[in-house]
């Protein structure tokens, strides 16, 4: 059992426009101490999610499908009629925000309250959580400052957030995460606003959480380098649905999907620091980007078929007509996109074929 | 040597900031002491961290922010002291494409009127002609000539930083000063833009100055970087010197925090991450700016602030390990010297002129994390 499953997930909201489709059909799952990316455009429903799964929806998203299990426990935000069964889900959702879910954000102000000194903000969730004295708890959170990385932490209690700078804020939110050790952290765009240098201390941290303290990562990112240092497995999401899923080795060495492949194509792939890479790899003749054509769906006026289609160079007629469905090249790899679906034509008569690398059913070990 | 086409002598812009009257005044150095050259047809990239003066130094050159101190020649023209109706030639030929495709673009106005105000504003062409460029530019960019009549609000983030090119190139620039112009929009969109600046550059010879914090994107676009710490180069040469063999202590920092997309790479390659972060510009003590968080500190570091030391490859850096004195002590005790070793580098005469296209050879070069002032020979373990 994983400690986090999603089956079937589908989260709209009504608009004036129309009904839009955030998230559709969207199923995975997060083992405890592994990082998960999730990369998608922006609009591509990453963060619509992760505010499902934590039961933050605004008032016109509704959740028409979908399981979760969280920790062996159902916490499904689908299929509640009553206002007892509402009111049991919310009760239920609060007791896991911020203990057992943690959440760190691309702005660190949307979390730590501007008037309120750190001292107040880190304790406060201490003496909640694990209801020790005041005393106790303060000593704890200098600990923990300490341990990611804030320099004199105890004079700095008494500060405000705005007397810190960007990357000590990300700092103190991970150090309120650490201190209720939750079982899974949701890292919305954590480093995006921060410097390349710093980028590098944050995202330590955030290893160190899940090596450390076995917790789950969920990294939502759009930075491909991020995701290759990062992450052990990662969801590729377009128009609110995982087009591939795979280890990281799968999704940069052996792209399935279209999109995957244009998203890889649109990145100079040679090492952009230091390291013997960007020696072996960088010296030669620069790599020409071949970006994807285009620009990303309409979520309200989403056609039959394949959204990808649009913007695809290797679409075909089927792929207008129905959505494609999943294939599965390894117990970890799979892919939703007619070139590799078993009910192409194409693919069936290449099952006996020994020299077609593209096909999933050979690609299973 | 030929004049190149912009060049730039210890360009300073300082912000005074107000703290209260009875208190000293006190200097933002936002821009301090940058010199630097542009060639037709090439770009120059910047990178550095948020807030060390990017943006500064690219309105400080094309004047939009008059410099504290410092010359800039367009040509052979100076540009300090002219009125700012002998600035309008120029203000034609230079120009600046921003990061936020959504605020630069007047929503009232509709495509056409944005691409074509400015040839208007110089007095270019007849109106019939405008009209023609416009739809000339437009299908340059990508762009369908019927968006004429459409309004910013009806386009993509990635199509209207495209309107945004448009309008830069309606007065035929040699210079355009790019400020993070892809920073805003998706992975996939950006390679579009960044593409598209190439062709436009192939096609007409423009200059850009890129400025940009993706280091993977800079590399990929820039025949030569200047590397920005505290409102100064520390380190400005050509591409491939710069990312293939960085020597100022930040450069390598800053090089070797960027996340490489590449797992087998990052898996190789990780490494403790880098301490501290840049200290406020405001009032910076004397000495070295880095020096809070530099590993290679000398003594004379605190005291003093580094001068821009021109190397033998012809790279200059801003760091006393590259003083010719200490660069002289190493080679006395046998040090190996990589900025020392011309032969490694077949385009040190013209850093610049050299397309990094154009070098096929495979230059071996030592491990980056060795220092460059280890033992020759990687003597050590
Ligand atoms: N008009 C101004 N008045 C006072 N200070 C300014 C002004 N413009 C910029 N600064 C300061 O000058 C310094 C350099 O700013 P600049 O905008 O050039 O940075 P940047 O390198 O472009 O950063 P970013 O990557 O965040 O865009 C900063 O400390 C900034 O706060
Ligand atoms: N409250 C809302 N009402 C209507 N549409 C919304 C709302 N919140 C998000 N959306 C839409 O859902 C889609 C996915 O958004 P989001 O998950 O935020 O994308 P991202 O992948 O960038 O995090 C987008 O098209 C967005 O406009
Ligand atoms: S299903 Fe068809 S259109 Fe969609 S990604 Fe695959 S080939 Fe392209
Ligand atoms: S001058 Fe000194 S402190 Fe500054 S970068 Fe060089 S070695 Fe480091
Ligand atoms: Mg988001
Ligand atoms: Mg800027």
């Amino acid at each position: 059992m994983s400690l986090l499953e999603i089956e079937h997930l589908t989260t709209e909201f009504a608009t004036r426009q129309g009904v839009v489709r955030a998230v559709r059909d969207v199923s995975y799952s997060a083992e405890a101490g592994e990082i998960l990316g999730l990369v998608g455009e922006s609009g591509s429903g990453k963060s619509v999610g992760m505010l499902t799964l934590m039961g933050l929806l605004e008032s016109n998203g509704r959740v028409p499908s979908g399981r979760i299990t969280f920790d062996g426990r159902d916490i499904s935000p689908s299929g509640l009629r009553t206002k007892r069964q509402r009111r049991d889900y919310e009760m239920k959702m609060r007791a896991i925000r911020g203990n057992e879910i943690g959440m760190i954000f691309q702005d660190p102000m949307t979390y730590l309250n501007p008037i309120l000194t750190i001292r107040r903000q880190m304790t406060e969730g201490i003496v909640a959580h694990s209801r020790c004295s005041a005393d106790e708890a303060e000593r704890r959170a200098v600990s923990l400052m300490g341990k990611v990385g804030i320099p004199s932490p105890r004079s700095r209690l008494s500060q405000y957030p705005f007397e810190f700078s960007g990357g000590m804020r990300q700092r103190i939110i991970i150090a309120i995460a650490l201190s209720m050790s939750p079982k899974l952290v949701i890292a919305d765009e954590p480093t995006t606003a921060l410097d390349v240098t710093v980028q590098a201390q944050i995202l330590e941290l955030i290893r160190g959480l899940a090596l450390e303290y076995g917790t789950a990562v969920a990294l939502i990112t759009h930075d491909l380098g991020v995701v290759a240092s990062m992450c052990d497995r990662v969801l590729i999401m377009y128009a609110g649905m995982i087009v591939e899923e795979g280890t990281a080795d799968e999704i940069f060495y052996e792209p399935r999907h279209p999109y995957t492949l244009g998203l890889l194509g649109s990145i100079n792939r040679r090492a952009g620091g230091l390291g013997e890479g960007s020696r072996i790899g960088g010296l030669g003749a620069r790599q020409a980007l071949t970006p994807i054509p285009g620009s990303p769906p309409d979520l309200l006026n989403l056609s039959a078929g394949c959204a990808f289609l649009p913007r695809c160079r290797s679409a075909m007629r089927v792929c207008a007509v129905a959505e494609p469905g999943v294939s599965e090249f390894s117990a970890s790899h799979r892919c939703r996109c007619w070139l590799h679906d078993p009910r192409n034509p194409g693919n069936m008569n290449n099952a006996s074929n020994a020299s077609n690398p593209g096909n999933p059913k050979q690609a299973k070990p | 040597m030929a004049e190149p086409l912009f060049r730039a002598e210890g360009l300073s812009k300082y912000f005074e900031m107000q703290k209260g009257s009875f208190a000293r005044k006190k200097y933002l150095k936002a821009v301090d002491g940058v010199s630097l050259e542009i060639d037709r047809g090439e770009t120059l990239g910047i990178v550095g961290e948020s807030g060390c003066g990017k943006t500064t130094l690219g309105r400080t050159i094309l004047q939009i922010y008059r410099p504290t101190a410092g010359k800039v020649f367009f040509g052979n023209m100076e540009l300090e002291g002219l009125s700012e109706r002998q600035m309008l030639p120029f203000r034609r030929k230079m120009q600046m494409i921003f990061q936020d495709p959504y605020a630069s673009l007047n929503p009232r106005f509709t495509i056409g009127d944005i691409v074509e105000e400015p040839m208007a504003i110089h007095g270019m062409y007849t109106p019939a002609r405008r009209r023609e460029r416009t739809q000339e530019l437009l299908s340059l960019v990508g762009l369908k000539p019927d968006h004429i009549r459409r309004y910013p609000h009806e386009f993509s983030g990635g199509q209207r930083q495209r309107v945004g090119i448009a309008r830069t190139l309606a007065t035929e620039p040699d210079f355009i000063v790019c400020d993070e112009p892809i920073s805003a929009l998706d992975v996939s969109i950006q390679a579009q833009i960044v593409n598209l600046l190439e062709n436009i550059q192939a096609e007409t010879g423009v200059a850009y100055l890129f400025i940009a914090h993706d280091l993977s994107m800079v590399r990929h676009i820039s025949h030569r970087i200047g590397v920005m710490y505290l409102g100064s180069l520390v380190e400005y040469g050509g591409v491939e010197q710069i990312y293939g063999d960085p020597l100022h202590p930040y450069t390598r920092l800053l090089l070797s925090s960027e996340p490489v997309p590449d797992p087998r790479l990052a898996r190789a390659h990780r490494a403790p991450p880098p301490e501290g972060e840049p200290p406020s510009p405001i009032d910076a003590p004397p000495g070295c700016p880095f020096c809070s968080r530099c590993a290679f500190v000398l003594p004379e570091c605190a005291a003093d602030r580094p001068k821009a030391y021109a190397q033998p490859d012809g790279r200059k850096v801003r760091c006393f390990q590259y003083s010719a004195r200490r660069r002289q002590q190493r080679r006395a005790f046998g040090v190996r010297d990589i900025a020392d070793a011309p032969a490694q580098r077949p385009h040190a005469q013209h850093p610049h002129v050299q397309h990094p296209s154009a070098q096929n050879s495979p230059v071996p070069c030592p491990p980056a994390q060795r220092p460059p002032w280890s033992p020759a020979g990687g003597g050590r373990a």
